[in-house]
């Protein structure tokens, strides 16, 4: 049965439609929409802002709204911090997106093939799996960046998180095909001639999309805070502007310490922001996911 | 055409690891003439698991099973699935619920019966189901809840009928139907293997269905099959205890036999179940009012009494 | 016929719904009058969503969110009639269940407790009622256990090491050990082995008669009914469609619908071609118009689809809810 394009995206303009109707749904995605535009600002950022020193330091908002470089202040780089704010915003929102791509696909691949698989290849993947999971996320990417320092770039970056984040939607997959396999339907599909491929596509995967879906949002979440954490220890790609960095380089220069708030303000309220958004995204999807819950929204 | 050897399925359960032999040096044969053969047994006795074993879901852990004089195990995927369907207990769950349940009629023909053009398809579709009292029109499009139970599970009769099987394995089809459609879907069955030559296992543990269509019965106790035979001959002249007792307690729509049912009494016994599976003799020894040493000690063999095949001590000359 | 029997328990006019969501709801159990006697065996029986389980929980008392229920339960307690609808649950779970009333249902752990021992339920239950002391509550439950074929140390196990048999039979002994007046019995061997099953029954008709109590038998296997019952009542989609002494029923049933049942069951030594019923029980969300049996019923008439038919009485307190037998 081929893939019937047309039924695959009503079908996903209908899920889209009922989850509208759940409030923390539309709340979630009203922040998440903000920030993106935000994100899109970035777009007009004049080049200059990249280069220290171009404006005065140190200078508090100018609400005035003559001039926009000016509207939260300046760092003490001489940088205006709006243009490093929505640059910021712009690339930790990347990172976060191609790791969770990454990340999430491989996890899918390997939790369904760990859910299908008997024997040592079973135990196999399960020991890599929960090995993953397991070790502590945070020192291994620490010691990772640190090995990988001197070739670090920002496109490098989601592919060492994506090193970890991988793990938790392997699991998830697993046991979600773990569950639908065990089910006398899969032994009807058998009956039917339908062969391994087609039962992985078709009787499997439509359980598991749902939950893949959560888990990247749920990566996207993961992999900006890990950014963040990394930057902080110095351990991110310092010359680019990501939340983490900003924050780093506010710590650096003891912002909060000099009573520099508006340098320190926006990337915590933006990354807040992101969480709870993406969150709640996540979590009505969850909610969507199970019947039993569904008319409580 | 299908002959079981000493088929023997050992599980373990719980978190020491207990071990039972869920099926217990099953063997027997069924012939090519079509027949309903039914396997009847109380839950725990193994018959579920025969089924699955049957089906090749699950391998024996000893002995073999053999379909028309080859090993199920050896046989091609093709092969198999176009000579042996199954129909399973719970149709809600035979279908998967994400999916349209003519899908499934729909990969059978094309993967089994080999028919690829969707309309040549839609036609011996149509063909077969109108058989069961469809019309292809009518369900095409329907998901599987605006089916119900009965519906899907002669949905899931007319999609086992698709590759013209020698045999289908129905694990109890009717239990989880109502009253007055479960003689529906038995009549079907006798139909079947009239008009279609096709022959039947017929796993259950209502005896009133059984006879009502079985030409052949083997009786199971905790693994073992202790009785087999015509079905009219094991049912009205039963020989090993464990059948009469069941015979006996099983109750009769028809009040005018109450006085008999009543008032024989039955005690209760306090047999445990791990013990009785574990037992080296006859698994029925902590039931039987007939029991002496050697049922405790030894299994009894397969013994011929008039065309029945018992296992029990009582009968051995 | 037997002489007139003191009425123990009479539902009146009874309705049960179960509410989805403010505008829809299951209406499970409509318009049922039932009186029940003392010392008599009274089978229900119906098949899958006809409301028979429902109406069970409606006479016992036990009505929780989201069943809803309507009109009046009257049982005779001491002399006073007791509404059980709207009575109160303090009163109920203290003065009337286990005592006057008990429950056997189908599934054994929807009784047991499966963090107290089996022996804990029985001392639990004599302490509370009976005001018995420790000790002596535990002699009479072991009493109790050894009667029912079971050691004397399944009193200490914990109820999921035994098997479903033994804890069916379980709760049957608590059911029956304050020898209440009446007890509801809701597929009581359903889950059990047809051996056990005779077993079971025998021994609750052995203790209903001991103790000149109502028993209230509710299942689908009309095998069960035949056997046990002295009256039976059918339910169909809600309405009790057929109330009749047991034997002349099986013999000739008088609505379509029992008798289609009947002829529907196979027995043992009879390979007579039986028929079933084409179709399946209508939606009690959205119930049909007039007789809710019209859609399958091989006699049906113009008025069946339009009007609700009334109860047709006989002697012998048989009744038939079917314009076939309304005299014109």
């Amino acid at each position: 049965m081929p893939l019937n394009f047309r039924v695959v995206f009503s079908s996903i303009l209908s899920v889209f439609h009922a989850l509208l109707s759940y409030t923390r749904f539309r709340i979630g995605l009203a922040i998440l929409a903000v920030m993106v535009l935000l994100s899109l600002a970035s777009l007009a950022a004049p080049p200059a802002y990249k280069r220290w020193y171009s404006y005065p330091k140190d200078r508090p908002p100018q609400l005035d709204f003559t001039t926009i470089d000016l509207l939260l202040g300046t760092t003490s780089n001489g940088r205006p911090v709006v243009y490093i704010a929505v640059n910021a915003l712009a690339n930790s929102l990347i990172i976060g997106v191609v790791t969770a791509l990454i990340g999430s696909h491989i996890g899918l691949l390997v939790g369904l093939l760990s859910g299908v698989s008997k024997g040592y290849k079973e135990s196999a993947t399960v020991l890599l799996i929960d090995s993953f999971v397991c070790i502590p996320g945070l020192p291994l990417l620490i010691v990772l960046a640190m090995a990988l320092k001197s070739v670090m770039t920002i496109h490098m970056l989601p592919l060492i998180l994506s090193v970890i984040a991988w793990a938790w939607p392997a699991r998830n997959v697993r046991s979600i095909t773990l569950s639908v396999v065990g089910r006398e339907m899969i032994n009807l599909a058998r009956f039917s001639g339908i062969k391994f491929t087609g039962i992985i596509l078709y009787e499997v995967l439509p359980y598991v999309l749902g939950w893949h879906l959560t888990n990247f949002i749920n990566t996207i979440i993961w992999a900006i805070g890990m950014e963040t954490a990394l930057a902080i220890f110095g351990l991110s790609i310092l010359s680019e502007d990501t939340l983490g960095t900003m924050i780093y380089w506010a710590l650096n220069y003891n912002a909060l310490f000099r009573g520099l708030w508006w340098w320190m303000l926006p990337p915590v309220v933006m990354i807040i922001s992101i969480f709870i958004g993406l969150y709640l995204i996540s979590s009505s999807i969850a909610l969507y996911l199970n019947p039993r819950l569904r008319g409580h929204a | 055409m299908l002959k079981l050897e000493n088929v023997t399925k050992i599980f373990r359960y719980g978190f020491l690891g207990f071990r039972f032999r869920a099926v217990d040096d099953v063997s027997f044969s069924l012939m090519d003439r079509p027949a309903i053969f039914t396997i009847a047994g109380e839950s725990g006795s193994g018959k579920t698991t025969l089924a699955r074993l049957i089906l090749r879901i699950i391998k024996p852990d000893y002995g073999r099973i053999l379909f028309d004089g080859k090993d199920i195990h050896e046989i091609d995927d093709r092969t198999f699935y176009r000579n042996i369907q199954p129909i399973f207990q719970d149709p809600y769950a035979s279908f998967n619920p994400m999916q349209k349940p003519i899908r499934y009629l729909r990969e059978t023909v094309k993967n089994i019966v080999g028919i690829e053009d969707r309309g040549e398809m839609d036609e011996y579709i149509a063909k077969v189901i109108s058989y069961v009292g469809f019309d292809i029109a009518t369900i095409a499009n329907k998901h599987q809840h605006e089916f119900s139970g009965g519906e899907l599970q002669r949905l899931s009769i007319a999609r086992a009928l698709l590759t013209r099987p020698k045999l289908i394995v129905a694990d109890e089809p009717v239990s989880m139907l109502d009253a007055s459609l479960r003689i529906n879907i038995v009549n079907l069955f006798k139909k079947i293997k009239d008009e279609m030559g096709v022959s039947f296992i017929y796993i259950t543990h209502d005896l009133a269905t059984a006879y009502y269509i079985s030409d052949y019965i083997a009786i199971m106790y905790r693994g073992s099959v202790i009785e087999s035979g015509s079905a009219e001959k094991v049912l009205s002249e039963p020989l090993h205890p464990y059948t009469k007792a069941l015979i006996e307690s099983l109750p009769i729509p028809d009040p005018k036999h109450r006085r008999v049912w009543v008032q024989k009494k039955t005690a209760f016994t306090a047999s445990i179940e791990e013990a009785e599976f574990i037992i080296k003799g006859c698994k029925y020894v902590y039931r039987c009012p007939y029991a002496f040493d050697r049922c405790r000690t030894e299994m009894p063999p397969y013994i011929n009494v008039n065309e029945s095949i018992v296992r029990c001590w009582l009968y051995y000359k | 016929m037997s002489a007139e029997k003191l009425s123990v328990l009479k539902a009146l006019n009874v309705y049960g719904e179960y509410v989805v969501s403010p505008l829809l709801s299951v209406k499970a159990v409509t318009d049922v009058t039932l009186h029940v006697n003392s010392g008599e065996v009274i089978g229900i029986a119906g098949e899958s969503g006809c409301g028979k389980s429902t109406l069970v929980k409606i006479l016992y008392g036990y009505v929780e969110l989201p069943l809803r229920a309507r009109g009046k339960v009257l049982l005779d307690v001491d002399g006073n009639a007791i509404d059980l609808v709207s009575a109160d649950e303090e009163y109920k779970r203290g003065r009337i269940w286990w005592r006057h009333l008990s429950y056997i249902p189908q599934n054994s752990m929807n009784v047991l407790n499966p963090y107290m021992r089996v022996g804990d339920h029985f001392t639990e239950l004599l302490k509370k009622h009976l005001n018995l002391e420790k000790d002596e509550a535990i002699k009479i439950a072991g009493e109790y256990i050894e009667s029912l074929g079971l050691k004397r140390d399944v009193l200490k196990a914990f109820p999921h090491q035994l098997s479903g048999g033994m804890r069916q039979r379980i709760v049957v002994a608590l059911a029956l050990l304050l020898k209440p007046r009446i007890i509801f019995a809701d597929e009581p061997t359903t889950a059990v082995d047809v051996v056990l099953q005779k077993v079971l029954l025998q021994h609750l008709l052995d203790k209903q008669k001991e103790y000149n109590s109502t028993l209230i038998i509710v299942t689908h296997d009309m095998s069960i009914h035949a056997m046990v019952t002295e009256r039976i009542v059918v339910m169909y989609a809600g309405n009790v469609v057929e109330e009749a002494p047991t034997e002349p029923f099986y013999e000739d049933p008088k609505h379509p619908y029992s008798r289609a049942l009947i002829n529907s069951l196979p027995r043992l030594g009879d390979r007579s071609i039986r028929q079933g019923l084409a179709g399946q029980p209508p939606s009690l969300v959205t119930p049909p118009p007039g007789c809710r049996f019209h859609p399958r019923c091989p006699y049906a008439m113009d008025v069946c689809r339009r009007e609700e038919p009334p109860i047709t009485g006989y002697e012998n307190n048989w009744r038939v809810k079917c314009w076939l037998y309304v005299k014109r």
